[in-house]
């Protein structure tokens, strides 16, 4: 078993691995260090600050998500001092931040917001005056699916790590230096760019910067908090079953997520994440069809099957078991598909089985 | 020619000073840097050179272009030194027509017209200081002294001589111990212990290690380490190769400014010139030690200057500093071990190798050995370049070295460390200047940038310069440097413009702490030090700005008012013709008047006036 | 959307093909550099590359960071947030003549802002900015470290010691007499 260290967080003792980074085990023991770049699933940053400790023996604050945590260590996470420090960066992240919340699609699911709410940061309780306005950052909301908002960009770099590090991608990165960094595909316009739209990136975003486009309600602009039911489910397109959270209202999706498990750990692609919209599509087949003198009929399921059924007796019957193939989908799932070959194999009698794999 | 051995190197060393004896007696130095060149010192050297031909007097003289002698202030500038009774003497501000009067000099008497300047400094590795100078050149010891383009003037010059003796007789740990010994400190800012700093990179085990000089030198108003590379660049290529050989590092980098042409040029010659004679490549002094520089470009980052940065610069990335640890001497360069030392730290290297850590400790304080090289500027008689053992005080360098403040203007404060420095007021000129003694009077030594403030100089607005600086340079990775630094500035913009309050004043103060404490590399960190240490000095001039509205230095055009001095005015209607908004009335020779609610504070009135009948408040 | 080679082919009137010498040039030059299988250490070439390639153009547009991008194997948000990082690096065409004005602690105490401050006003054109035809543009310097001779202005290399706003005029004239 691996060896376990043992550290204080404010006076209370602390069980961690020794991979653990001093965030990390708190996190564990039910300790939220507040944190904005931080994201699990990429390298650490360490530029938002907010999650400054201080170690006993050691000069200055250090934080906490790049610090290891070692054994014996006392950690003050919470002082008063400290938490001035994170107020005032709060403060300052605020200053240059679009805080028009009511207009923001990520209202009520919003990282900053959450803090601000719980540092008390309401506009007439902050010290610095708002400047995102003077910052005359470029925005771009040329991609077919994404929207990125500059104004409301905190450049935590999380997108650009997620594009780099999950999807392996290396699209973003920031524009400028200082006070003016943005994010940029590097083109001018991001639809000139090599970004498939995969959306990894806005999944990252901590704030309303980045944010996918109304795909699935281009009429009715939906927040997180409007979103009646969450499905986890498995994305229907290419074998390799990523796991989605779909989320609708009134039945209808709104949205889709990578679900944080096996095998796709929260990332999907963009057919998985945008390409689930012929759900709720009008011309979606709901029933089977039958041709009947030229011409597709509707029919009942009981129907059709013993119309295939009878079809397909009479050809093996008349041309043999090798006169038929089975072409099955790829948005099927594995299981059904097993059944399919099996099916085709043992009942039809044939090899002549494929499949449309290759989207 | 390739050297093979240090009797090699001592036998090629008196093979060049038989060929020296050919030449003439006295050396003309003549003072080829930057701003050397940019004074028009070119022009004095072809005068000199075409006075030596025209009267065949090839015999006396012995022309040497030298890098910067650190005269700033009377460039172009010649040294003339008589090599058989070590007499010198040095023109100052001299013209292509004083070539031939300079070459007449008896080293006595003073020809008229052309300024002689007394030199101020002696060579602590040659001799004792018997002439009690202020100054010590250890790292500027061959800057303004050889021709930087010469290999065989480095090497005549004990040059390689340490490199030779390290790879001959001492191992690797003998090295580093020898520096740790001498007590030698960082020179680029922090003051880290050097020998530390090896120690650490040594003990790691892994194949690849990696030594890199740090030439980016950005603050504003520092420029010893341009004058090292141009004047002396061998020195650092020896270091480097020295710590190359202590740490077990196969190649070096030099990250140098793109703004530093000529120092460039001079490196990319000297790294030739040391591969050609066997210093760098394959098997250095026929052992098994190999080491190689290469030179990387800057490209106008000050945050490169930071190792973390410097490194993802080297490294193609955007400069923005990584948190540390892990330190560069364990993780560094590709995540490889890396030594990231400044020039003058480098500079200092061979010297001690060769003279050994107690002579070194001799020169400076307990806690800082050493010289410190300075770059005095500003509001300054005589602006320079200089070099001074550690526990030199201020106002040795201010007054006596410096020669005081210019323009007979009151001293009022003195900024060292660049952007992340502060201010240090009179009272403290008697302080001995060492790491310990600045950074407890809230600056640092920095790169040793010392900028020179008088009464006209506002020390909010000083203030507001450096945040501004600290804002256009800061890389954006943490929030505390890339918001708060904005937000400082607007504060300090907001007092000048004469509309801070008592909030603005608190704000500040914790501001400048926040950023001070949660900033997340070296530049982030000391970036309010500037607003802190004038808010810790100059409490009242910031109460001015904000309860009476006024600037004593009347430099904050906003609380500026101009007024007539009714008595000096003489009716002449300069003033009224220039102004801008017409807010001047009055008569032809009758005094004038100015409407101070219309007036814009441009100051051209003010500029114009002949009579000094404008006041300024 | 599409792939680099494309949107390359697609430009037509690029600079590359207006200077065929300089493209062939800069993919000489970067071709004699040590280019392996490491990435990230072709991706320590980077800021040389860029430096050759302004030296040759003058500034970076679109099409020869893509060049530089796919000779060094990488994304071009790899390339462009290295130019966008560093002053040193312009992706605008830069004026005729170079305006620079050092802002270095020692200028800035001897007034260079005041000099900064009377270019913007004769050339009607804001710190960083190239005019219209052109021919003027104007950037604050780092200190370049001829404090001595502060405040300093550097005009295509040519420098200016001691300025004062008076003298303004007279620089922008003598760039207007080179011209002639």
């Amino acid at each position: 078993m691996e060896k376990q260290i043992t550290f204080t967080i404010d006076g209370k003792t602390i069980k961690a691995s020794p991979k653990d980074t001093i965030l990390t085990a708190a996190e564990k023991n039910g300790i939220v260090i507040p944190n904005l770049c931080y994201n699990k699933e990429v390298s650490c940053t360490a530029a938002c600050r907010l999650c400054i400790v201080k170690i006993e023996g050691r000069p200055g604050f250090h934080p906490s998500c790049a610090m290891k945590a070692a054994d014996g260590m006392k950690v003050k996470a919470f002082t008063d001092e400290i938490e001035k420090q994170r107020r005032i960066i709060l403060d300052l992240l605020l200053s240059a931040h679009n805080d028009d919340c009511i207009n923001c699609k990520k209202d009520g699911d919003c990282e900053l917001q959450d803090l601000a709410f719980k540092y008390n940061l309401g506009r007439d309780s902050r010290d610095f005056p708002p400047i995102w306005e003077q910052l005359e950052e470029t925005s771009d909301s040329t991609s077919q699916v994404l929207d990125y908002d500059a104004t409301k960009c905190i450049q935590c770099q999380r997108c650009i790590k997620a594009c780099q590090e999950k999807q392996g991608k290396g699209i973003l990165t920031f524009a400028n230096r200082g006070i003016k960094t943005t994010v940029t595909t590097g083109y001018p316009q991001w639809n000139a760019s090599l970004c498939d739209g995969c959306g990894e990136c806005q999944q990252a975003c901590p704030v309303g910067a980045l944010t996918m486009k109304p795909v699935y309600s281009p009429n009715n602009r939906v927040r997180q908090k409007d979103i009646e039911k969450t499905t986890t489910t498995t994305c229907p397109y290419c074998g390799v079953g990523c796991q989605i959270d779909v989320s609708t209202i009134n039945n209808r999706i709104v949205k889709v997520d990578g679900h944080n498990d096996i095998p796709n750990h929260g990332s999907t692609c963009v057919k998985g994440r945008f390409g689930l919209d012929f759900v709720n599509h009008p011309e979606r087949l709901t029933k089977p069809l039958i041709r009947k003198d030229g011409k597709f009929e509707e029919a009942e399921w009981n129907e059709a099957l013993k119309y295939t059924a009878d079809r397909l007796v009479k050809i093996k019957t008349e041309y043999g078991s090798n006169s038929v193939c089975g072409l099955s989908s790829a948005r099927c799932t594995n299981e059904d598909n097993y059944l399919f070959q099996k099916f085709m194999r043992s009942i039809v009698g044939t090899n002549n089985v494929d499949h449309c794999a290759r989207l | 020619m390739m050297i093979k051995s240090l009797q090699e190197l001592s036998e090629y060393t008196e093979e060049l000073s038989d060929s020296r004896s050919n030449t003439g007696d006295i050396n003309v130095l003549v003072s080829l840097g930057t701003c050397g060149i940019a004074a028009g010192a070119e022009e004095v050297h072809k005068a000199i050179r075409k006075t030596i031909n025209e009267n065949n007097l090839g015999h006396r003289f012995n022309v040497i272009e030298t890098g910067c002698m650190g005269l700033c202030f009377c460039e172009p500038s010649i040294e003339l030194e008589d090599t058989k009774n070590g007499k010198s003497i040095i023109f100052g501000n001299v013209k292509p027509e004083n070539s031939e009067k300079i070459l007449n000099t008896d080293f006595q008497s003073e020809p008229k017209e052309i300024d002689i300047i007394e030199k101020g400094w002696y060579y602590p590795d040659e001799a004792e200081n018997t002439d009690n100078y202020l100054q010590a050149k250890i790292a500027l010891r061959n800057t303004g002294r050889i021709n930087p383009e010469k290999i065989d003037d480095y090497i005549s010059h004990s040059g390689y001589k340490a490199l030779g003796r390290v790879i001959q007789d001492m191992k690797p740990e003998d090295v580093i111990d020898e520096i740790t010994k001498s007590g030698l400190r960082g020179r680029g800012g922090g003051g880290f212990p050097t020998g530390k700093k090896w120690t650490f990179a040594a003990a790691q085990s892994t194949e690849e290690k990696f030594v890199i000089c740090n030439a980016d030198e950005g603050d504003p108003g520092a420029f010893m380490d341009r004058a090292v590379l141009e004047g002396d660049p061998h020195s650092v290529l020896e270091a480097m190769t020295i710590a190359g050989y202590a740490i077990n590092a196969t190649k070096g980098f030099i990250y140098i400014r793109a703004e530093y042409p000529l120092a460039i040029e001079r490196l990319e010659l000297a790294i030739n010139q040391s591969r050609e004679m066997g210093f760098l490549g394959k098997n250095i002094f026929n052992s098994n030690f190999s080491f190689d520089i290469e030179l990387r470009f800057g490209a106008g980052a000050f945050v490169c200057g930071e190792e973390t940065a410097l490194i993802n610069s080297i490294q193609g990335l955007r400069g923005m500093p990584s948190n540390k640890p892990p330190y560069p001497a364990v993780e560094g360069l590709w995540q490889k071990p890396t030594i990231v030392n400044n020039v003058e730290t480098f500079a200092n290297i061979s010297t001690i190798i060769r003279k050994g850590h107690e002579w070194f400790r001799k020169i400076g304080t307990e806690d800082s050995p050493g010289t410190k090289v300075f770059a005095l500027a500003g509001k300054i008689q005589n602006v320079g370049l200089i070099e001074v053992p550690m526990g030199t005080t201020l106002k040795n360098i201010i007054y006596d070295i410096g020669n005081g403040i210019a323009d007979n203007k009151k001293f009022k404060a003195v900024q060292t460390g660049g952007p992340s420095g502060g201010c240090i007021t009179p009272d403290y000129l008697n302080t001995p200047i060492d790491y310990d003694s600045l950074k407890k009077l809230g600056s640092m030594m920095g790169s040793g940038g010392m900028i020179v403030m008088d009464e006209d100089d506002c020390m909010v607005d000083i203030a507001r310069f450096f945040l501004d600086f600290t804002v256009d340079e800061s890389c954006g990775k943490c929030v505390p440097c890339r918001i708060g630094g904005k937000q400082m500035c607007g504060l300090l913009e907001k007092i000048t413009k004469g509309k801070g309050t008592e909030k603005d004043l608190r704000i500040l103060k914790s501001l400048s702490e926040t950023i001070k404490n949660a900033s997340l590399c070296g530049l982030g960190m000391t970036a309010p030090n500037p607003v802190i240490s004038t808010m810790k000095y100059f409490a009242h001039e910031y109460e001015e700005h904000v309860y009476d509205k006024k600037c004593r230095a009347g430099k904050c055009q906003e609380l500026i008012t101009y007024s007539v001095i009714p008595d000096k005015c003489v009716g002449c209607t300069a003033c009224k013709k220039i102004c801008p908004v017409n807010c001047i009335s009055g008569k032809v020779k009758e005094p004038h008047f100015i409407n101070s609610d219309k007036c814009i504070k441009c100051g051209e009135c003010y500029r114009v006036c002949k009579f000094n009948a404008i006041s300024k408040s | 959307m599409g792939c680099q080679t494309c949107t390359q082919q697609q430009e037509g009137g690029s600079i590359l093909s207006s200077f065929p010498d300089k493209a062939s040039e800069l993919e000489q030059h970067i071709d004699s550099l040590e280019i392996t299988h490491n990435i990230s250490r072709n991706r320590g070439h980077l800021i040389h590359c860029l430096h050759k390639a302004q030296e040759l153009f003058g500034y970076l547009p679109e099409d020869v960071q893509l060049l530089i991008a796919k000779k060094l194997r990488l994304n071009l948000s790899d390339v462009y947030g290295v130019i966008s990082f560093y002053s040193f690096f312009t992706t605008n065409p830069p004026g005729k003549y170079k305006i620079n004005i050092c802002l270095g602690t020692a200028c800035f105490v001897k007034g260079a802002d005041k000099i900064l401050k009377e270019f913007e006003k004769r050339l009607g054109i804001k710190d960083g900015e190239t005019t219209e035809d052109l021919k003027f543009s104007l950037g604050g310097l780092r200190c370049v470290g001829a404090c001595s001779l502060a405040p300093v202005v550097i005009v295509n290399g040519k420098v200016y010691a001691k300025v004062d706003p008076g003298m303004v005029e007279g620089i922008i004239k003598d760039c207007d007499k080179e011209q002639k």
